[in-house]
């Protein structure tokens, strides 16, 4: 499972966070467009990927997985404390991934623990290694 | 001579600015991670400042936060292990790592009121400002009458 073939978007992407003004409408916000750093684990039936996405909560993530590709998208509004001198910050975090063939879908879950994602990806059965016992004669 | 009276020497105002300019050259190399690890926001007033940290992963019964007068350091550590044993990994981002940052308030911290909350993987801190170093606004008395 590699997220090499990822959408144009990402690919032409900085990797690091981008600092920019939001719209006018909310001018008092700083806007960081974030990619979060993933690491991808496999076992015999599941694949798994563990991804940074600190101050999200789970009303604020959305994890959708469409045919081959995966989107990992949140995020994590830092409210200026009442009071401070400041400006609100919005962090977005969008992430796409290649699925390979063989995961059942409709079987992932997902937990959020400490402001890190694990999405757990079930192989389908077909997919999954079978181990042939060598009997001896 | 004249120089060391009117600039004292002081090895932790130099290296307070080594830190500062690796910082600074570390934010723009390493796009958050490195010498600046982990990325915060601050806001201030004139009763103290307000500070997000972000540090995924973190047990936060092993962060350590302490201030040496207007010093605050954030040392911690984030143990990265597979979700499941035995599992192989593929591709590697986050790995584990032991950080210590830190940072230079412009006050004296009121050791006392600082209050820490770690929640979804924000350290979210607040560090009053005592009263002796408040700011004081002085009022100018008029004397006498213009001409």
């Amino acid at each position: 499972m590699s997220d090499k073939k990822t959408t144009r978007d990402v690919a032409q992407r900085d990797k690091h966070e981008v600092r920019q003004p939001e719209s006018a409408a909310s001018s008092e916000s700083a806007v960081l467009r974030v990619e979060p750093a993933a690491n991808i684990y496999e076992t015999e039936t599941d694949f798994y990927i563990v991804a940074d996405l600190p101050g999200v909560g789970t009303d604020d993530l959305q994890v959708i997985a469409d045919g081959s590709s995966l989107a990992i998208t949140a995020k994590a509004p830092v409210a200026r404390p009442a009071g401070m001198e400041g400006e609100d910050v919005l962090r977005q975090f969008e992430r796409w991934f290649s699925l390979p063939d063989g995961v059942d879908q409709s079987a992932a879950d997902a937990r959020l623990t400490n402001g890190v994602l694990t999405l757990r990806l079930p192989k389908a059965a077909e997919a999954r290694v079978h181990r042939i016992t060598v009997k001896g004669s | 001579m004249m120089w060391n009276e009117r600039h004292p020497l002081n090895l932790w105002d130099a290296f307070s600015e080594m830190q500062r300019v690796f910082d600074e050259v570390g934010r723009d190399f390493a796009g958050g991670l490195g010498a600046d690890y982990p990325t915060m926001n601050l806001w201030s007033n004139d009763d103290g400042v307000a500070i997000t940290a972000e540090m995924p992963g973190v047990d936060p019964k092993a962060l350590e936060i302490s201030t040496v007068g207007s010093t605050l350091t954030i040392r911690g550590k984030r143990t990265v292990s597979p979700p499941v044993e035995g599992a192989t990994c593929l591709r590697d981002e986050i790995g584990s790592l032991e950080f210590a940052r830190s940072i230079q308030l412009p006050f004296d911290v009121d050791a006392d009121s600082a209050v820490a909350d770690y929640r979804d993987g924000i350290l979210h801190l607040s560090l009053k400002r005592p009263e002796s170093s408040k700011p004081r606004r002085i009022v100018v008395s008029a004397s006498g009458g213009a001409s």
